[in-house]
């Protein structure tokens, strides 16, 4: 089993399944409500230059969010 | 008379909740605002079948009734109401984006909850590729709805379908009870504790109350919604500290999520449950979107198509601008011609003709900004603007969903500032709305159209045309001295309120529904008219009277000079003398404090009043024959351009002030945007005027 990351550890295209959420506060709640739960799959397809926001696609759509956010989703890289 | 029933449209946004709500009330809507707030809400009266009307109530596009923006609050405050039973709506129809079942569904199940039949229409079924994923009946039993419709807002297929069962459950309701597992949640007594307290709320529906606990607990911004009195609310906080805290120790933080929970229960009825083949799938617009949100092409694109529309809405329009030029002055003959000579003759062709005539010419302009807006809006390019931007806005302390009310400001201010609701954050909101102004909106073209008509020559500076080069320098000015004091109100202003992070939904390109586009193209210029309209003939009127009276003894009108409105004018000269400007001009600054585009109008008024002709003069070259006292041309390039710079930063727009003192709730805000916007305005023209001069360019 891989060690746990962030959204934002991940490489273009590749895929992983959120694992839980390291925030202290609700912010997550709208994340969450777009179905990034755990359990879910996941895949990045871009990051925006200058540590600008990251873009996930999930289930059928595609998701963007700043990586101050991406940074607090742990996941775990699906080979 | 029978009330006519009412049905409620909601969905998540990019659903085709719009499409859906055009076609199906036609052109048979009202747009009115919701009580005290600017928000629009429509409704269409359509008739369902021979013997029922309906009314349909189109709400924000939402994605949860946790709102995370205040767009997503009026939805839910909308359905607070309605939970005490005011203005229920007979049935919900819910739109479900068929290409992304389980999020829409996750609205949809909460929807289920409130004990009112719900309708699913399955929109954008053309778009599924493997249509026996999806089955119809499953789906019914599953979750309880009343029908499950599948339909194409875009190919108008299925909607003969829905409006038979709309009809069926109007005369037939059949509410089911969702199955939503709250007996999952962990905390039972404690969630019992506040299902008590929100008894104060009065809602109806048992189910309602559960699920609204659980909300509850879900996120703080759900307590705040509650229209409970503080000690209720505060009750309500520490129960639900209480029951994060015992989460955060056993790690179960999840369990008491709404979103865990639901979505269990949603992925569970589903056949088709999110797979690692959906999310490996490159769609076409994540293959277009190599090249559109690429860092360097993606830039380039966007620049090179800023400059087409800014490119556009010159080329395009001076035609049709020519045509109506012309048609205005031979209506004003015309008028002329009919009328006996008189003070109403006066008052009319003088005054309303040549006043309105002025704006008038602006509209095709406008009408082709707001075409190329709404253009990026629809195909779902405007979301890739903000994806880009965001980093480069919040240097500012701005959010990359900014990107569209600041471009909306480039129309104009006030749809600019409603479009700001979208934005979480309270801080990043106030700060665009605050700078929102400075973006050159449609208002301010007349008046850079008349000035670099007039004044610019026409002539070509390395390639690039100057009167076009002049326009594009005005508004870079503006947007980036909005940008500039972006920063510094950022770093003033406290952020308590704000949690703020970027959350979008990047949607998939789509083609823009051509009677859509037009029709908001025609809603929106048919508000400009009416609104900027309204003023324009009030001030046309009023200034009218102000340049023609008092009149002498023996009836005559006195010189425009010796007139009420000369007398302002003269009072104030000396104040805007060092800016260059006479007191003509002095009095449209006045009348600019109405509405920006008023100046143009206002010249007209003044200068066909002096020349009291029976024909209509074009400003223009009114303008370029005025002479001073030793028979030079009065007016300069200078003046020109100090005036267009003034143009550029000055607050003078009060619906503007009107709405940000609405939705700020206070007067300190459109108080300070003014006092920082004319201090800008007089120091900017100063500049310009005073520094020319000492360069000898007079």
């Amino acid at each position: 089993m891989s060690k746990l990351n962030s959204l934002i550890d991940l490489n273009i295209n590749e895929v992983a399944i959120i694992e839980k959420y390291n925030l202290a506060e609700f912010g997550s709640i709208r994340l969450q409500e777009m179905g990034l739960i755990p359990g879910n799959i996941i895949r990045l397809v871009k990051k925006a230059p200058f540590n600008g926001p990251i873009e996930i696609k999930l289930d059928g759509f595609y998701l963007s969010l700043r990586r101050d956010l991406a940074e607090k989703v742990q996941i775990r890289k699906l080979k | 008379m029978v009330k006519d029933k009412k049905i409620a449209l909601i969905g998540n946004p990019n659903s085709g909740k719009t499409a859906l709500f055009n076609l199906l009330t036609g052109l048979n809507q009202k747009v009115s605002n919701y009580p005290g707030i600017t928000v629009e809400k429509k409704t269409g009266i359509a008739k369902i079948s021979d013997s029922q009307n309906v009314e349909f109530i189109d709400l924000p596009g939402t994605y949860s009734i946790i709102p995370s923006s205040l767009d997503e609050k009026l939805v839910t405050l909308q359905i607070q109401n309605w939970m005490k039973g005011d203005n229920k709506p007979d049935i919900i129809l819910s739109v479900v984006d068929a290409t992304n079942l389980s999020r829409n569904l996750f609205l949809t199940s909460q929807l289920l909850d409130l004990g009112i039949p719900v309708i699913i229409a399955l929109n954008m079924m053309d778009l599924v590729e493997d249509k026996e994923f999806i089955n119809i009946d499953i789906l019914k039993k599953q979750f309880n709805a009343a029908e499950v419709i599948p339909i194409s807002a875009l190919k108008k297929t299925g909607i003969k379908r829905l409006k038979l069962s709309l009809e069926k459950a109007i005369s037939d309701p059949i509410i089911n009870n969702s199955s939503f597992p709250d007996n999952l949640f962990p905390f039972q007594d404690k969630l019992n504790e506040i299902e008590l307290l929100l008894e104060n709320c009065n809602y109806q529906s048992e189910r309602f109350i559960k699920a609204h606990a659980i909300r509850c607990i879900s996120s703080i911004r759900m307590v705040e919604c509650l229209d409970v009195d503080i000690e209720i609310r505060n009750k309500i906080i520490d129960i639900r500290e209480q029951i994060v805290k015992s989460a955060m120790k056993t790690g179960h933080l999840q369990k008491i999520m709404e979103p865990a929970l639901r979505y269990e229960w949603i992925n569970n009825r589903l056949s088709n449950k999110p797979s690692i083949k959906d999310v490996k799938i490159n769609s076409t617009s994540e293959k277009v979107d190599k090249i559109l949100t690429h860092p360097v092409f993606g830039l380039a694109f966007f620049i090179s198509l800023l400059y087409f529309i800014f490119k556009s809405i010159f080329s395009w329009s001076s035609a049709p601008m020519d045509f109506i030029d012309v048609q205005v002055v031979a209506f004003g003959e015309l008028v002329s011609g009919i009328l006996n000579p008189g003070l109403l003759h006066d008052l009319i062709v003088e005054g309303v003709i040549a006043g309105v005539g002025g704006i008038i010419i602006f509209l095709p302009q406008i009408l082709i900004l707001i075409f190329f807006l709404t253009l990026l809006e629809d195909t779902g390019y405007m979301a890739r603007v903000a994806f880009m931007m965001d980093r480069i806005m919040s240097i500012a302390g701005l959010h990359g969903k900014s990107i569209l009310p600041l471009m909306s400001g480039y129309a104009c201010a006030i749809p600019g500032i409603m479009a700001s609701r979208t934005i979480e954050s309270w801080k990043q909101r106030l700060v665009t709305m605050m700078v929102l102004p400075l973006l050159s909106c449609s208002a301010r073209l007349p008046v850079y159209s008349l000035l670099i008509g007039a004044f610019v020559p026409a002539v070509s500076i390395w390639g690039f045309d100057a009167q076009g080069l002049t326009l594009v320098f005005m508004y870079f000015l503006g947007t980036i001295t909005a940008f500039l004091l972006a920063i510094l109100f950022s770093k003033f202003l406290s952020d308590e309120k704000s949690t703020s992070s970027f959350i979008m939904e990047l949607p998939p390109y789509r083609i823009p529904l051509w009677r859509s586009v037009f029709r908001q193209v025609y809603m929106k210029g048919k508000g400009f008219v009416k609104d900027a309209g309204k003023i324009i003939m009030a001030i046309s009127i009023l200034l009218w009277f102000m340049a023609s009276f008092p009149r002498l003894e023996n009836g005559e009108s006195v010189s425009i000079d010796q007139s009420y409105a000369g007398k302002v004018g003269h009072f104030i000269e000396p104040i805007i003398k060092p800016l260059g400007y006479d007191w003509k001009i002095g009095i449209g600054l006045i009348t600019s404090f109405a509405a920006r585009e008023v100046l143009v109008s206002t010249l007209a008024t003044i200068y066909n009043v002096e020349a009291e002709g029976d024909n209509i003069i074009p400003l223009k070259t009114a303008m370029l024959n005025e002479k001073d006292e030793n028979g030079n041309p009065k007016y300069s390039i200078l003046m020109a351009l100090s005036l267009m710079v003034f143009y550029v930063f000055a607050a003078q727009c009060m619906a503007t002030f009107a709405i940000i003192k609405k939705e700020t709730n206070s007067w300190k805000w459109p108080a300070f945007m003014i006092v920082y916007m004319t201090i800008l305005a007089y120091g900017g023209a100063l500049l310009v005027y005073q520094g020319g001069v000492a360069l000898g360019f007079s």
